[in-house]
């Protein structure tokens, strides 16, 4: 006797995320579609060219708009848990300030900021600590990433400095034999 | 006997020091992943698809496939110390292994489950030795219309026949699909979906889809889910030793949760947790203790973790012999073999056969790894579940970002990461499946090739696709595979509206 | 209602078993509370399973 319960208490309003979904689908088939009929048919004689998927995937993203809209009206679609969103912000901001950093200040600044804005989202960290720790962690990541395993990481002055840090510790190592040569 | 001769050769090139470490580290990773919750052994083979890509190919399978191998493993751990299960794969095994920890049986739980696991993975690797010739001498009859078909079959039931609904599973096909065109064609040079941005000429990054959705939009996901209850780890009081009772209960269930597990596996469907509840299903019925299901029966442990086990190595007949990638994992397995230049399928056991069946035989020496890893070094595992939440998650972050910039350093690319990563949150908010969109995203592209080729041949006459037996059938299967589930989901909700009837007399 | 045949009631059983660890499968994957009817039909106390933390 549960399911009949929930049926009933079942608003006759459609479900408005699914609508928003259906739009989403629609707009996505229009620009798939949109963008096969500006493509040169590849070859005249071919009756199957570059265009010829890209139509089929329109039509059937736009067919799933017209499911999805029945199951709005439905309300087919499950029960969504209650989000919080402030961490979501935090990670996303994370990601941002990454972005944004990176250019400028090198892989380990902005990925430490990206750790530390984490980490904040994810639960209560002192956030001088954590950033302290993104950027040790990050800079540590980048030495043995894009030294040892040859990766193009991007260097800012916080990596110009340990590479100039490991010469000066390297250097007697290396001097050494090349002296006795 | 054939088969044994080059499994032999196999486990000469797995045995190699360098090739034991590519497995060790493999092993190890995949049980560190799969002890954590929040990341599975898909996400990690993802992240390190991008800094791998300069090693050895064949090292680095062996090490991919030690991961899914030890991620099956590490899962079993926290489900049943913590009741949290770090891989969706061992839930089940958390209905009566955590019951079995409270009891203070948590020892014999964690016993049963690695070595069912072992048994498991070792009868099951040693099954898709001697499957996979099979396959392949059956596959290297397929021309471009019959992989068409093969692919069309793998859409369907990734994505429509086995998940709840079609509706979201084939929307998460098609976005992943749509993904797939972006870029230039390969047969006439043009660029599609591309709006003239020079950075999708390439076509989006597989590895950049897969790190964005499953580490980026799986912690954003638990971070919207707010705090929960602090988690209490079950310490493992008593012998870590399974009684002569024990093993008696558990040997029949690893046996049938192999036989169980690994066809799943082998089916394009997607996932191990489905035999995974089905073996618990199945040993609560046949139990002579059916009483004790709920309370710590040990066949409960032993049946799932035996068929998750298999039907990872089950996952490995397709995608190995006819290069279609049945779940997540698999799928991004795939884009590993890829990037090496390398296409799984029939033509690689000929082209490459030290690498397969190294790769292979290395699953057998993961195996054994495993085990020794597990059961003496347990403590060392439930120790990881002790980093704090917030420092583990910034610790997957700087890693996704690390494997995205490593691989191609421009601002354009961590772009893509954050909004296929918040794509990834939003489907998983509404209850839409990701595994699509990475399937579609590898296979969309190849099955696309595949059917202009064959039309190619055929002048453009679409009924070729159903001219060969071979390819009819499994088109046959697709539309099948489509058709019955929603039948089924109609009938049960026919039932249920028929017990409410009943209710109502 | 006719009486149905041992074989045809095992297939159906084993149909509708397999169906509910598929359904149940796919919710656990996607993070949700399999419905109770398919965890019942598995032999499951949606309570228990409830109890898990995922």
């Amino acid at each position: 006797m549960i399911e009949p319960m929930a049926q009933a208490n079942k608003q006759r309003r459609p479900d408005r995320a699914a609508l928003v979904i259906a739009a989403g689908l629609l707009a996505l088939a229009l620009l798939v579609a949109w963008d096969a009929s500006r493509l040169g048919a590849g070859g005249a004689y071919a009756r199957i060219g570059p265009q010829t998927i890209p139509y089929l995937i329109a039509v059937c993203l736009a067919g799933l708009s017209a499911w999805t809209v029945v199951a709005a009206y439905r309300h087919s679609f499950p029960e969504r848990e209650p989000q919080e969103f402030a961490p979501v912000l935090w990670i996303v901001g994370g990601l941002v300030a990454q972005m944004a950093l990176i250019k400028f200040t090198g892989f380990s600044i902005a990925t430490g900021v990206l750790f530390a804005m984490t980490a904040r989202g994810m639960g209560r960290v002192s956030l001088p600590l954590a950033l302290l720790s993104g950027i040790l962690i990050s800079a540590f990541v980048w030495f043995v990433f894009a030294r040892l395993l040859q990766l193009t990481l991007p260097a800012g002055p916080l990596e110009h400095l340990m590479l100039e840090g490991a010469d000066i510790i390297t250097a007697p190592f290396r001097s050494a034999p090349g002296g006795a040569a | 006997m054939e088969t044994f001769a080059l499994l032999l050769q196999g486990l000469a090139v797995a045995a190699q020091p360098i090739n034991l470490l590519y497995a060790l580290v493999g092993v190890t990773l995949g049980t560190a992943v799969g002890v954590l919750p929040g990341i599975g052994p898909a996400t990690t083979v993802a992240l390190l698809l991008p800094v791998t890509y300069k090693l050895d190919p064949a090292g680095s399978l062996i090490m991919f496939a030690g991961i899914y191998y030890g991620g099956m493993y590490g899962g079993s751990t926290t489900s049943i110390l913590l009741n949290t299960p770090g891989e969706s794969a061992s839930i089940v095994t958390a209905l009566e292994g955590n019951k079995m920890a409270k009891a203070g049986r948590g020892g014999p739980a964690l016993a049963t489950a690695a070595i069912g696991s072992f048994v498991a993975g070792l009868i099951a690797t040693i099954a898709l030795a001697f499957l996979a010739p099979w396959v392949v001498k059956f596959a290297l009859a397929f021309g471009p219309r019959e992989y068409f078909a093969l692919m069309v079959l793998a859409f369907v039931t990734v994505s429509a026949a086995f998940g709840d609904s079609a509706l979201r599973g084939l929307t998460s096909l098609f976005i992943g699909l749509t993904l797939g065109i972006i870029g230039i064609d390969l047969q006439t040079g043009q660029a599609r979906m591309s709006f003239g941005i020079p950075d999708l000429l390439d076509g989006v990054e597989v590895t950049t889809l897969a790190v964005a959705m499953f580490a980026i939009g799986e912690t954003l996901f638990v971070a919207a889910q707010g705090k929960r209850a602090p988690e209490t780890v079950e310490p493992v009081r008593g012998s870590l030793w399974m009684s002569a009772t024990d093993w008696a209960r558990s040997w029949k269930p690893w046996l049938r949760g192999t036989a169980i597990g690994f066809p799943i596996g082998a089916m394009p469907a997607g996932g191990a947790e489905i035999g995974t509840f089905f073996s618990y299903a199945v040993e609560k019925k046949l139990s002579r203790h059916p009483e004790e299901f709920g309370n710590g029966a040990i066949e409960g442990v032993a049946g799932p973790e035996a068929a998750n086990n298999a039907s990872a190595a089950g996952t490995l007949v397709p995608l190995l012999t006819l290069g279609l990638p049945t779940s997540a994992t698999a799928a991004i397995m795939l884009a590993g073999f890829q990037q090496y230049g390398l296409q799984p399928g029939p033509l690689l056991f000929t082209s490459n056969p030290q690498l397969v069946w190294g790769l292979i035989a290395s699953l057998l020496i993961a195996n054994l790894m495993l085990i020794v890893l597990n059961l003496p070094l347990i403590g060392l595992w439930v120790k990881l579940l002790t980093i704090p939440k917030p420092w583990l998650y910034a610790g997957i972050l700087l890693f996704a970002t690390l494997g995205t910039i490593g691989a191609n350093p421009s601002v354009f690319e961590l772009g893509m990461l954050l909004v296929f990563g918040l794509l990834g949150y939003g489907l998983r908010l509404f209850h839409f499946p990701i595994a699509p969109v990475v399937v579609g995203l590898i296979l969309g592209p190849m099955a696309e090739q595949q059917l202009r080729r064959a039309l190619a041949i055929s002048q453009g006459d679409v009924m070729v696709l159903f001219t060969s037996p071979i390819s009819a059938t499994l088109l046959i299967a697709a539309a099948l595979a489509l058709i019955v589930p929603a039948i089924l989901r109609a009938r049960g909700k026919g039932q249920v509206l028929a017990e409410v009837a009943a209710d109502g007399d | 209602m006719t009486r149905k045949s041992p074989l045809v009631r095992r297939t159906t059983d084993f149909i509708s078993l397999f169906g509910a660890a598929n359904a149940a499968a796919a919710a656990t994957h996607e993070h949700r509370t399999p419905r109770a009817r398919d965890l019942q039909a598995l032999g499951i106390k949606p309570a228990d399973f409830k109890a898990i933390r995922q």
